[in-house]
């Protein structure tokens, strides 16, 4: 069996909630973080950790956690574009050791100004890097909620090759 | 040696002014703008200011300038080429001015023979009264020398636009004052400059109150002592004269009042002994804070700090994003919680470390996935 460690940094629970809507996930807890169990296919799991921002891990959890990730997404509003948490200072720290990390930057948006957004846009997002992308969002668009977790598998992909 | 500064109204002479000027008597500062005229001045002793080539407006403006930063005591010679008229020179408060073409050994014999008619703004003139570098007398040396001829007179001392006085009345010193400050408090801020100008003037003290009551001795060495502590301090800094600015990469750290007073003078390069005078708290309290800033990142030396952000700026892609990730992630202020049930190991046990190997799926195995994940949207 291939697991396929990645992570989920939401600023809010019901991004989470969104971007794990369409997926048959089992729930779990792993040093005290909550894991979702995806089957991805009959030899490969994908393992999804919830970094919840108003959570405090300790340093010894995260340290533990952050060489096997394989993925991130980074799930975020439009309006400020930022994250209060507990524990930016691990996260920095972890973006910084393992800058090639597969990362999407998840952009909630308004679903009618998703709707004039030009389809390019919807389906590449943004180019950061070979590694990651801004891409933007809504709950109520499958399409969008798609692309990302595509988006960062074929990141993914390109990244181990 | 005369100090020699030269404001170049035009690009690219400097060869031709260095042919006319190269002479081991002349120590020549050439600028081109009027923020570097003000920058030397308050850091050299400057005997004379030419402008060269002469414009009218130019040194209209440059006079009121020196004016302006109490400079105007520097005499200012235009080098006029044949085109100007001398009445429109001599109307304008200059010392003199020198009309080229002339051969270098004319206009070296004119120039000294000027120089010789201002007076040198060093030495002792008519007066009794005396100017100088600080780098050559430091205020300490200036007290002692002072304290001998038991004379009536003012201290003045300038750096840039810093400016101080120390009083004594019959060669002891009874009062400072810089900006808001007198007395020792003065005296604190003053006695420890590197750089800058002093003049000795005689003046009539005798109504002055003694707001220092201490002998010069006691004086003196207390200064030395604060001296030390200063250049023990700086040891570990960058020097009294070399500019500080703060990194606008790093933000987000907690300061005390005296840290953000730094932190908010140095939003544009300062000199380290610009920052001890801006700031009224006492210098060895603000260096060590100045220490602190430095460690963390906050405040570094000028050209690091804009080297870092040019590198910052050059970045692109998610590298820029990764580093700029923590202005995403702001920091809570308080949190409420407790650690989760996890078994720290033992400080003198080896750390136990889970070894995965990297997932590495196959094309198929990726195309049977992102199919997979087609489904769930369906």
């Amino acid at each position: 069996m291939k697991i396929l460690e990645t992570a989920i940094i939401a600023e809010k629970p019901e991004f989470l909630d969104a971007l794990l809507s369409r997926f048959p996930v089992s729930r779990e807890k792993v040093l005290d973080i909550d894991v979702y169990r995806l089957e991805l296919s009959e030899s490969a799991v994908m393992i999804i950790y919830n970094l919840d921002p108003n959570k405090r891990y300790s340093d010894e959890i995260l340290l533990h956690l952050q060489p096997h990730l394989r993925g991130l997404i980074i799930a975020l509003n439009e309006k400020d574009m930022q994250i209060e948490t507990n524990h930016a200072d691990n996260i920095e720290t972890y973006l910084k050791q393992y800058p090639g990390t597969p990362t999407i930057l998840a952009v909630a948006t308004h679903q009618s100004l998703l709707a004039v957004v030009n389809k390019a846009v919807i389906k590449n997002g943004f180019y950061l890097d070979n590694d990651g992308r801004i891409l933007f969002w809504n709950q109520e668009n499958a399409e969008s909620l798609k692309n990302i977790w595509t988006t960062l598998l074929q990141a993914i992909q390109t990244n181990q090759s | 040696m005369y100090d020699i500064l030269v404001y170049m109204t035009e690009v690219g002479i400097e060869q031709e002014i260095r042919l006319f000027l190269e002479d081991e008597d002349f120590n020549i500062h050439m600028v081109e703008s009027f923020d570097d005229v003000i920058e030397i001045c308050g850091q050299e002793m400057v005997d004379l200011v030419l402008v060269w080539p002469c414009e009218v407006d130019a040194t209209k403006d440059l006079i009121t300038l020196l004016s302006a930063h109490h400079f105007d005591y520097l005499p200012v010679v235009p080098i006029v080429d044949s085109e100007i008229p001398a009445g429109d020179i001599v109307a304008l408060p200059v010392a003199d001015f020198i009309r080229l073409p002339k051969s270098k050994a004319v206009f070296l014999k004119i120039l000294k023979n000027v120089l010789s008619d201002v007076g040198s703004q060093r030495g002792t003139n008519e007066n009794g009264d005396w100017a100088g570098s600080l780098d050559e007398y430091n205020v300490i040396d200036l007290i002692q020398m002072i304290e001998i001829n038991e004379q009536d007179v003012e201290l003045c001392i300038r750096y840039n636009d810093f400016a101080g006085k120390i009083y004594f009345k019959k060669g002891k010193l009874i009062d400072a004052s810089f900006q808001d400050k007198t007395g020792m408090a003065a005296l604190d801020k003053l006695a420890f400059w590197p750089k800058g100008h002093f003049q000795i003037r005689s003046v009539n003290l005798d109504d002055m109150p003694e707001n220092i009551q201490r002998g010069n001795q006691e004086i003196l060495i207390s200064q030395v002592k604060k001296v030390f502590k200063i250049e023990s301090l700086l040891s570990e800094l960058p020097g009294l004269t070399e500019a500080v600015m703060r990194n606008p990469l790093v933000s987000g750290q907690k300061l005390t009042p005296l840290q953000k007073e730094i932190v908010d003078i140095c939003q544009k390069p300062l000199t380290v002994l610009a920052v001890l005078l801006k700031i009224s708290a006492a210098n060895e309290d603000i260096l060590s804070e100045l220490k602190v800033l430095m460690q963390s990142g906050m405040i570094g030396r000028r050209n690091d700090i804009e080297l870092l952000v040019q590198l910052e700026a050059e970045k692109s892609g998610l590298g820029k994003l990764i580093d700029s990730m923590s202005s995403i992630f702001k920091k809570k202020t308080e949190f409420d919680f407790t650690y989760a049930d996890y078994e720290m190991p033992e400080e003198d046990q080896p750390r136990a470390t889970l070894e995965i190997p990297p997932v590495s799926l196959t094309q198929e195995e990726n195309g049977q996935i992102i199919e997979k994940l087609e489904t769930f949207f369906k």
